[in-house]
């Protein structure tokens, strides 16, 4: 099955159900509004803190794909050389509904 | 007849859907995550689980079945449609 996680925000449990899904399951992630923050290289969290870069990173390892929003990116300071190591930009109006029309199941974390 | 998985993450201090849920005439599953555990008072008619990892970093003991991500994942297999409140 193919399912599109779409995250909006600084989310574990988006990246805790990617994992899940991940064992048997196509996974894309589409993220966007604060939820591209999760896809930011170079994060040093506090401790007990997840550092959501690494754990993203290891999913896109285990074939996870991930676009993120370029327009949210930019208007958060963030470009794209500054995304995780396999995380690319996209276009919320171009790939979203290509990502949506892909998947059998659509997911939004909030 | 369509079957939905409903998605919470916030709590119902915050946002309740409860009668939202109940209104649905079909087959229907909720599973709440994070602040959503502290939802006391579920819909009727509607299968409930709750993320265990979530219920117990809040010191919950839930009414509804105790999942895992694993789980969920099986229930977002299962239902036709998921909704996130």
């Amino acid at each position: 099955m193919k399912m599109l996680i779409i995250l909006k925000t600084c989310s574990n449990t988006a990246i805790h159900l990617a994992g899940a899904g991940l064992k048997r399951h196509s996974i894309k992630m589409f993220c966007y509004g604060d939820g591209v923050a999760v896809t930011k290289n170079g994060q040093e969290p506090m401790r007990n803190f997840v550092n959501t870069g690494k754990e993203i990173e290891g999913l896109i390892n285990n074939g996870l794909d991930v676009v993120v929003c370029g327009s949210c990116a930019r208007a958060r300071g963030i470009k794209e050389n500054e995304l995780i190591l396999g995380a690319r930009i996209g276009k919320t109006g171009k790939d979203l509904p290509e990502l949506i029309n892909w998947a059998d199941r659509v997911i939004t974390v909030k | 007849m369509v079957s939905v998985l409903f998605l919470l993450f916030k709590s119902p201090f915050e946002k309740n859907v409860t009668e939202l849920i109940e209104s649905f005439e079909c087959k229907k599953a909720v599973v709440f995550f994070e602040d959503a555990v502290y939802y006391k008072s579920y819909p009727e008619n509607t299968d409930v689980f709750v993320l265990k990892d979530d219920a117990e970093a809040r010191g919950i003991t839930p009414k509804g079945k105790m999942i895992n991500y694993d789980k969920v994942v099986e229930l977002i297999e299962e239902y036709d449609r998921v909704v996130t409140l």
